[in-house]
């Protein structure tokens, strides 16, 4: 043993600072000079300085899916009971919010000039807020409950040749975020195969996929939105053009899929036709079985008496609660 | 910083109702909480509800955020909290042994390390050495874990963690290098695996 002030048992208690390197300087050449001479507290030492490097190289834990939308679910609930009494208050109609738009915010607007615009934001009686911290200004009370547009146009990604473009705007709300998820194909510019917008009512957002991304012969998108603290989901599966289209190859998904979905998804493959379905709950055991008749009446007749409405919307097919029969559909 | 005031915004519209913007906030930061309720707890089940709960927690008393730490220590507050409020709740519960984390977490723990490491025989190493920390770590006793899952895990100062469990500096100093010694000694046996036998990096 060797010094005074530092022996086996002070080495111990200093260790951790010895290896961060925050002992004061007399102390830390007592305890190096104790290590040099005690082969058992320097192995102590280098195994707890390997330690502590491994430590700090743990990866993150990665939530599960669906994690996100859960817990937006349960801040929801909770933010609709503390707030119950509003819904007793007369509407006061729509307060248009000023948005965040920056000059960068409107240079990337600049390419969506041919895509559909919502209407501008019309004004109640009580005027535009043009305070930009919507934190202050927040007071919608909307009449009619907000809505997602989702409009689809051909263009052609610079870097991955021909793609659609997906470009989304809210209606009917001043604020919200919504998440794409592309359930087929890998992710396209980046790792993540999800893209999140923050969306107000008077900037649209686009997502470009590119068919070559893209396994199979269908876009799958998942788009999770919310506004005015109302959540929702659409699933879209839009059937790529046939000449483009690599046939039969089997699709890849990342999430597991409810029957409905793989059904939907099926149709749209089947049939080349877009279909889209929006807050539907997932129900089981749902299969289309190919017979002489269209698309919409397929899924018509394979989803019977299950409280949802299958309809012609544009050039696709729109799959969503039929609120006559909704209540007979357990969860909703 | 843009980001900053960008989340100081979300914050203040958060405060005033804005569930858009709290929705951001909860993206921001879902990894980071998800992952420290894992560390604490040691199981998916157990992290998803501390994680779920520590965000309406969070929600519900985003008034009383005042920005004097950050938000990242105000939210890993809140969920230490409700982590160690559902071990309240579920007093009863025995401390896991090393033995049981082994024998409970293989899958749990193999899961999240498929994409590591270069070499095959590195990544199997790489992977032996972390499974093996992980579940040391996990042995350790709460108060101890809570510490190390704090500082070596998401990276927060002693001032930090001090703040997060209301503990003077000195405590979390103290109890941190006994938690880092008892790594140490559970992971003796194995220390070649470690490079400890190496010289100091």
């Amino acid at each position: 043993m060797w010094g005074w002030i530092v022996n086996c048992a002070k080495v111990r208690e200093l260790a951790s600072e010895y290896v961060e390197g925050t002992l004061p300087a007399a102390l830390e050449r007592a305890a190096r000079a104790h290590a040099d001479a005690c082969p058992a507290c320097a192995a102590d030492l280098a195994a707890l300085r390997a330690l502590w490097a491994q430590l700090d190289t743990l990866p993150p834990v990665e939530p599960p899916p669906f994690f996100h939308e859960n817990v937006m679910a349960a801040v929801e609930q909770q933010a609709r009971r503390a707030d119950g009494w509003r819904a007793l208050l007369p509407r006061l109609g729509r307060v248009a919010l000023g948005t965040l738009a920056t000059g960068g915010a409107l240079a990337a607007a600049a390419g969506l000039l041919l895509l559909p615009r919502p209407d501008q934001t019309q004004e109640a009686g009580l005027g535009r807020v043009g305070s930009v911290l919507p934190g202050t200004a927040y007071q919608e009370t909307t009449a009619a409950p907000p809505r997602l547009q989702i409009a689809r146009t051909d263009t052609v990604d610079a870097d991955h040749g021909p793609a659609y473009q997906f470009t989304v705007w809210l209606e009917e709300a001043a604020h919200g975020a919504a998440r794409f998820d592309l359930l087929s194909g890998p992710a396209l510019a980046r790792q993540d195969p999800s893209y999140r917008f923050v969306l107000t009512a008077e900037q649209p957002q686009s997502l470009v996929v590119p068919f070559a991304a893209v396994r199979g012969d269908v876009i799958s998108l998942r788009v999770s939105w919310t506004a005015n603290s109302e959540r929702h989901t659409k699933y879209l599966f839009v059937p790529l053009p046939a000449d483009d289209a690599a046939p039969e190859v089997e699709q890849s998904f990342g999430l597991p899929l409810s029957s409905l979905l793989v059904a939907a998804r099926e149709v749209a493959v089947r049939y080349r036709r877009p279909v889209t379905l929006e807050d539907v709950p997932p129900l089981e055991k749902v299969a289309v079985t190919a017979r002489q008749e269209t698309a919409t009446s397929a899924l018509r007749r394979a989803l019977a008496g299950r409280g949802v409405r299958v309809s012609l919307s544009g050039s696709g097919i729109l799959v969503e609660p039929d609120a006559a029969t909704a209540a007979a559909v357990p969860g909703r | 910083m843009a980001g900053e005031e960008e989340e100081r915004q979300l914050i203040r519209r958060s405060q005033g109702g804005d569930l858009a913007a709290f929705d951001v906030l909860v993206r921001r930061y879902e990894k980071p909480v998800y992952s420290l309720a894992y560390r604490l707890a040691g199981s998916y089940d157990e992290a998803s509800d501390i994680a779920q709960e520590a965000f309406v927690r969070a929600w519900k008393n985003l008034k009383s955020f005042r920005g004097d730490a950050s938000f990242a220590t105000w939210l890993y507050r809140i969920v230490t909290n409700a982590f160690f409020d559902t071990r309240k709740r579920s007093h009863a519960r025995p401390q896991r042994s090393l033995e049981e984390v082994l024998a409970l977490e293989e899958t749990a723990v193999t899961r999240q390390f498929e994409d590591t490491g270069p070499t095959l025989q590195e990544r199997a190493e790489g992977r032996e050495r972390r499974e093996l920390l992980e579940r040391a770590v996990a042995a350790l006793p709460e108060s101890q874990r809570t510490l190390v899952v704090l500082y070596h895990m998401h990276d927060r100062s002693y001032e930090q963690i001090a703040q997060i469990l209301s503990l003077p500096i000195g405590t979390v100093k103290s109890r941190l290098s006994r938690a880092r010694l008892a790594l140490r000694d559970k992971l003796a046996p194995i220390a070649e695996l470690f490079g400890a036998s190496e010289s100091p990096k």
